[in-house]
């Protein structure tokens, strides 16, 4: 315990420190890695194709997901996590730089890009449901209103601009690693169960909340909106 | 006596129902939109011109909270499956009968394919928590049937975004043959008072068994349409890059 608390009151520091950034300079992911890509995708043998780098991210996703499943009996590993999840949203938006420095940017990377990051999302919510970290019921419910904002989000591309593109922003990375790192503080200080009013009040699962409550409210946006706009014409 | 010899009749009838319909569909390929309009085509003028195609769509989201209601209530009585077949027929008639309302009236619009599509998910989520509620089927496969059919829609999507066609007007209903027919079957099975067998020594209910094609078949569908869009978007690349 007396090892892991400065560790603690690191990440902790880094997390407001990340959100503050994130919230009043709204940085740019891509903006912000451009600047260090660029040699990066010069060094890069030619040998390695983009698509290797998305299947790369995929895996190193797919780790992430594993230590979120093991993080039950060794709460640090969702630190490990956390880094993990970075390190595989860095390499996606490396392989996407790299084939337009290439000028080899094509149709499959696009596809598989968009399918492999919606796959890599699902599988670590699964893992946090079988780890036993987040209740069932409301992973479930994630998973569902995702992929149907998911959907939606896809019609509103097809029906409001015509012509092959297809897009991706991994948004949800950020709420992802804030999310294990907060798993890490509440395990490690033991404030898994507050008694609220009597109630056992689980932390973790109630930040969770955080995320399908803002998912439904941005499908609901999302509708709403492309239908008026479909309207008008 | 008496109400023996009825439900035998009425197990004989549902069977009866289920092989034709089968029969029809493998061995004449019957398509929907072939035989729709035939029904269709004398009520379509009959329809008042103030109840919009769109009025239709909506209309469809309460026969299916109807049917989920009913798939739950048949947990108290199995004859609740024949309704739910019913109103599920009716759910698939209207559905089509707003396209093609649609096109009679020379008014298919792009706000009209994105309700009708919407909510046609909307109402296959809400049958198949109605199944969950029920506690019919093994929850597990339920919600792994719910993320195949919102996965293979998402790759469609993405199918449609990549070749840059546009959004499809008229949306083929195929999970409504198979679901009238899963009612059907089921019915059955709890008018013969089937429960589980024994497989390898593990107690398996026969509900779970069929619905358990479900998702096996989404997942190949999702494996052969990713693969087949895999190999056209090859095809484009080798062109562009031409």
């Amino acid at each position: 315990m007396a090892t892991l608390s400065p560790i603690i009151i690191i990440v902790l520091i880094s997390i407001a420190a990340s959100l503050f950034y994130l919230l009043t300079f709204r940085v740019e992911w891509r903006g912000l890695f451009s600047t260090f890509f660029l040699p990066l995708a010069k060094i890069t043998p030619s040998f390695i194709t983009p698509n290797q780098i998305t299947f790369l991210s995929f895996i190193i996703m797919l780790a992430a997901g594993v230590f979120i499943y093991l993080a039950g009996s060794a709460p640090f590993l969702l630190f490990w996590a956390a880094v993990f999840i970075a390190l595989s949203a860095v390499t996606d938006a490396f392989d996407g730089f790299l084939a337009r420095a290439r000028n080899a940017s094509s149709k499959r990377g696009m596809f598989l890009d968009y399918t492999l990051d919606k796959l890599g999302y699902l599988s670590l919510l699964f893992a946090a449901m079988l780890g036993g970290l987040i209740k069932t019921e409301l992973v479930v419910a994630t998973m569902v209103l995702s992929l149907f904002y998911n959907i939606i989000d896809l019609e509103s591309l097809l029906l409001s601009k015509p012509g092959p593109h297809l897009t991706e922003h991994s948004r949800w990375v950020i709420p992802a690693i804030i999310l294990c790192l907060t798993g890490l503080g509440t395990k490690s200080f033991g404030l898994e169960a507050l008694p609220v009013l009597g109630i056992g009040f689980k932390v973790l699962d109630t930040v969770f909340m955080v995320l399908p409550a803002y998912v439904l409210s941005l499908t609901l946006y999302r509708s709403i909106y492309l239908w008026k706009r479909l309207r008008e014409r | 006596m008496e109400a023996i010899i009825s439900s035998d009749t009425l197990t004989f009838l549902c069977l009866l129902i289920t092989a034709v319909i089968l029969f029809y569909i493998f061995a004449f390929r019957m398509k929907w939109r072939d035989i729709l309009p035939i029904i269709f085509n004398p009520l379509i003028k009959k329809i008042p011109p103030n109840i919009s195609p769109n009025q239709i769509s909506v209309m469809g989201l309460p026969i299916a909270l109807i049917t989920a209601l009913f798939i739950y209530l048949a947990r108290y009585n199995h004859y609740y499956f024949i309704w739910a077949a019913i109103s599920l027929l009716i759910y698939a008639l209207v559905d089509s009968l707003d396209g093609i309302l649609a096109r009679a009236r020379n008014q298919a619009t792009k706000s009209g394919a994105f309700l009708d599509y919407t909510l046609d998910k909307l109402s296959y989520l809400a049958l198949l928590s109605g199944l969950i509620l029920g506690g019919h089927v093994l929850t597990t496969l339920v919600v792994i049937s719910m993320l195949c059919t919102l996965f293979y829609s998402l790759i469609n999507m993405e199918s449609l975004a990549l070749t840059g066609s546009p959004f499809p007007l008229a949306e083929r209903p195929r999970w409504l043959i198979l679901a009238i027919i899963l009612c059907l079957i089921a019915f059955t099975i709890k008018l013969l008072g089937f429960k589980s067998f024994d497989l390898w020594k593990i107690e398996i209910r026969y509900f779970d068994a069929l619905f358990m094609i479900l998702p096996i078949y989404q997942a190949s569908i999702i494996f052969t349409e990713s693969r087949s869009l895999w190999n056209r978007l090859k095809k484009i690349d080798r062109a562009e890059h031409k």
